[in-house]
């Protein structure tokens, strides 16, 4: 009896298992990267494969190779792609899904249901936007440094915050979800080549499942900022352009007076890193919104020869830096308005609040609270030219 | 000249031990008596049969001499006098010399010793520690025990076992702290072994594990007498074999057998690392193949996309499914270190030499195996390399070879399932009735604290409570 039960619950553990998928490693195809791109009302669909055999020393294999398909619609283009591959296409590391400007403005509806009926795909790679060029010249623009796009492209974005924050990677979930949600916009970032690289070019941003508009890379860093994942946002600002400036400045010794007087100062600037940011978005009444932010900025450059000796200075340049935000911020939110985008999303903030929709949400008026502290330990050395 | 009659209890001794040259009668006379002086000399020291008795026989006198008052010209440590003169053979077997005088025997030990030197252990080697170890003398061995306990609360029950052999048993235990049961237990298993011959304390452990239930052992041998000791004041119970270095402790648990003793006499801050490293390495080197295996042929994505493209590479030039890659070489890995145990070690070296190069450069280059399938393999047996106890490794094979059928059939799903296959089946043990996971579970910090992880000595007051019910405090010590 007690071995019988024993082979039932062998048996039981072979049929609970659900499906039988084991594949010898060496007959999967490894794909990092698809390209989606729209021609000749015909979707064309390319695979970024990696090539197992370029790893045994000699450089003159290709890291990669691609794999095309052409179909009228996108079951038939995948498809058509996998037919050119030996091995049972695999799609888990998949890194990254490149779409085209055409495909952003007229397809995301096809490219959201296809993703998300076919079981294929993991639910874990980015999605970005090819500008100026096809995404499938965008996948194919494997250089010698950086063979493999999918990995390149990731670590592009990833990398982007050591000076300015641009864009943050986008899952092809958050951006379905985004893309259904009527009063969220969805963004990705924009890539491009420049200088015979892949690069940054700001973040696309979508609005009701359609490409609306291109945001630049200042525009782009703002959003990071109000959404706190900004690692480093940096403002510039240049000499001589204030006049608060020159009377703080008069008051003091006669040879910074002529300094700051001198014409050639209009092409010398501060620069500021905020090093430190935390952004608040409140509701207050009906039609207010305030938005809070707290910085920590440290001076990196400072061509106008501030006097960082006096605490004066300190209160001129976080003032500085308050109302410079300010309008950025202004110029940011009447971009949006303009274009008609709610990328802080105030309209679910207001809904959270008050349970019910914004009527306009153009209308809402932004108050503004910066505080900005300046850090002061290690700048107050001067330098002598 | 009337020629005597032969003693008729000689004759009968005659009789028995015909064909047996080692069986030596001498024939002394004193006057009108006739005293005989009987031995093996297989078994008996010739000096001592000298020295004992027919040294001192020869010196008296005649006149003086009387056959009541023999006890006073022979002298011998131990001295028995046999009333039953069938108890002669087993004297005679155990080396005692019988002096037979009319009606009279008298039995005095004149054993020789057939026994090696104290020695340091093989099998259990420690940096730290004692250096002495058990050998095949059971007087030697409870003599290194008793060095070390000087309480006559150390109680010894002795019991002959085997039909042939008449094996001395001792089941030593210590009447103020073991808990009396463990021994009645062990008795009555004991006591139930009807057998010829027991010529080694294994023999005795699978008498009382039974030996078809588990591949995981249950009951622990060591040959170092320190570590007997404080398994004794821990209110464990040992049983020592004659003809035996290994002495048996018990009960013995799961987290016994991956801490040796060696740890005790290291720092707790540094050894408690090691400790919990040599947990996991358990855990690694029963899992590894069949996780590395489940892991490339169904969740290829866990793993970082460069490694993965290396894999693929490697795996490319071999022939085989990575099932069979990794059968090879654990099998090859198998016969390598039974052939390295089993073989002079003399001729080790050749054998290791050769293991090498064929496992490391030849298999690789001939395409057999991938050399990703030679690291998952060496970090295996490296990692079984912690434990040393053979017994254990010996289940840790057992359990290994089932993860990988089930890592290959069923993938990580199968690892689970073998995981809690193991998990139920360890758990389910026991030893002499104590649960075979205890001080994990049921959980005990006393005891866990002594063997998975090491405090402070000044901390380790107590003895764990399933153990020992009585007289719990060792420690009163106020550092």
């Amino acid at each position: 009896m007690k071995k019988i039960m024993i082979g039932i619950l062998i048996i039981v553990c072979f049929l609970s298992t659900g499906c039988y998928d084991y594949i010898e490693l060496s007959d999967r195809a490894i794909i990092s990267g698809i390209s989606i791109d729209y021609k000749n009302s015909e979707y064309e669909v390319v695979f970024e494969i990696l090539n197992p055999n370029s790893e045994t020393g000699s450089s003159d294999k290709e890291k990669v190779f691609y794999a095309k398909g052409n179909a009228t619609n996108m079951t038939e283009a995948f498809n058509n792609a996998s037919l050119n591959i030996d091995k049972k296409p695999y799609f888990a590391h998949l890194k990254v899904l490149i779409l085209s400007e055409e495909i952003g403005k007229n397809h995301i509806a096809t490219i959201r249901d296809y993703f998300l009926r076919a079981t294929i795909f993991p639910n874990n790679f980015y999605v970005v936007l090819a500008k100026d060029k096809t995404a499938k010249e965008i996948l194919k623009f494997s250089i010698e440094s950086e063979p493999i796009v999918g990995e390149t492209l990731i670590n592009l974005i990833d990398n982007n915050q050591y000076f300015q924050t641009v864009a943050q990677k986008v899952k092809l979930e958050d951006f379905i979800v985004s893309t259904l949600d009527k009063r969220k916009t969805a963004y990705l970032p924009v890539i491009t080549v420049e200088n015979e690289k892949l690069a940054i070019t700001g973040i696309g941003i979508f609005n009701e499942g359609k490409l609306k508009t291109l945001f630049k890379e200042q525009e782009a860093s703002v959003l990071t900022l109000l959404q706190n994942e900004n690692k480093n946002y940096i403002m510039t600002n240049q000499c001589n352009l204030d006049e608060t400036l020159v009377t703080i400045k008069e008051k003091e010794e006669t040879s910074i007076k002529k300094e700051t007087k001198n014409k050639e100062t209009v092409n010398k600037y501060t620069g500021f890193n905020i090093t430190k940011s935390k952004t608040k978005i409140n509701v207050m009444e009906k039609n207010k919104v305030k938005i809070n932010i707290n910085l920590n900025a440290s001076l990196v450059q400072n061509d106008c020869n501030y006097d960082l000796h006096k605490m004066d200075t300190y209160e001129y340049l976080e003032n500085l830096l308050k109302q410079q935000l300010q309008q950025e911020l202004e110029a940011f939110f009447k971009l949006c308005q303009e274009n008609d985008v709610d990328l802080i999303g105030f309209q679910k903030l207001y809904y959270n609040k008050y349970r019910i929709y914004p009527s306009d949400w153009k209308q809402i008026e932004i108050e503004y609270d910066i505080t900005v502290t300046l850090s002061k330990t290690g700048i107050t050395y001067e330098v002598e030219e | 000249m009337v020629k005597y009659m032969k003693n008729k209890l000689v004759t009968d001794l005659e009789n028995l031990y015909t064909l047996n040259p080692d069986f030596i009668i001498r024939e002394l006379e004193i006057g009108t008596s006739k005293i005989y002086i009987v031995f093996l000399e297989s078994v008996a020291s010739g000096t001592k049969v000298d020295g004992f008795i027919l040294r001192n026989l020869s010196r008296i006198e005649e006149k003086q001499f009387n056959e009541k008052n023999i006890l006073n010209y022979i002298s011998a440590p131990n001295l028995v006098e046999i009333k039953d003169p069938e108890e002669m053979d087993y004297y005679l077997a155990n080396g005692f010399t019988l002096v037979i005088v009319n009606e009279m025997i008298y039995a005095l030990e004149t054993k020789a010793d057939l026994f090696r030197s104290i020695s340091e252990p093989t099998s259990e080697k420690y940096l730290d520690g004692p250096k002495d170890s058990f050998n095949e003398n059971i007087q030697i061995n409870m003599g290194l025990i008793k060095r070390r306990i000087k309480s006559s609360d150390l109680k010894t029950e002795q019991m002959i076992i085997g039909g042939v052999s008449k094996t001395i048993v001792n089941i030593l235990y210590m009447e103020n702290i073991t808990d009396i049961n463990i021994v009645k237990i062990i008795k009555n298993q004991l006591e139930k072994i009807n057998i010829d011959a027991i010529y080694d304390s294994g023999n005795i452990a699978d008498f009382l594990a039974g030996e078809k239930k588990t591949a995981l052992p249950t009951i622990a041998s060591t040959e170092r007498p320190d570590r007997v000791s404080s398994s004794l004041l821990e209110g464990k119970v040992i049983v020592l074999v004659d003809n035996s270095p290994q002495a048996l402790i018990l009960p013995t648990f799961f987290v016994d057998f991956i801490n040796p003793i060696g740890d005790n006499y290291i720092k707790n801050n540094n050894i408690n690392f090691v400790k919990i490293l040599r947990f996991f390495c358990f855990f690694l080197t029963v899992m590894i193949p069949g996780l590395y295996i489940a892991l490339i042929s169904y969740n290829p994505e866990i793993l970082p996309t460069s490694l993965l493209i290396n894999f693929v590479n490697q795996n490319q030039n071999v022939p085989f499914p990575i099932f069979v890659e990794a059968l090879i070489m654990i099998l090859i890995c198998e016969i390598l270190r039974e052939s390295d145990l089993r073989f002079p070690s003399n001729y080790g070296s050749a054998i290791s030499i050769l293991g090498a190069l064929i496992l490391g450069e030849a298999a690789v280059n001939s395409g057999i195996v991938s050399p990703v399938m030679i690291i998952v393999v060496a970090f295996t047996y490296i990692t079984s390399l912690i434990f040393t106890e053979i017994v254990m490794i010996n289940a840790i094979r057992h359990f290994r070879w089932l993860f990988l059928i089930s890592g290959f059939f069923l993938g990580f799903y199968g690892i689970v399932l073998t995981f809690i296959y193991f998990l139920i089946h360890a758990t389910n043990l026991d030893s002499v009735g104590y649960p075979y996971f205890y001080s994990i579970a049921p959980f005990d910090s006393t005891y866990l604290k002594k063997t998975l992880m090491k405090k402070p000595i000044n901390r380790d007051r107590r003895r764990s409570n399933i153990l020992v019910k009585k007289n719990v405090t060792k420690q009163r010590s106020k550092i």
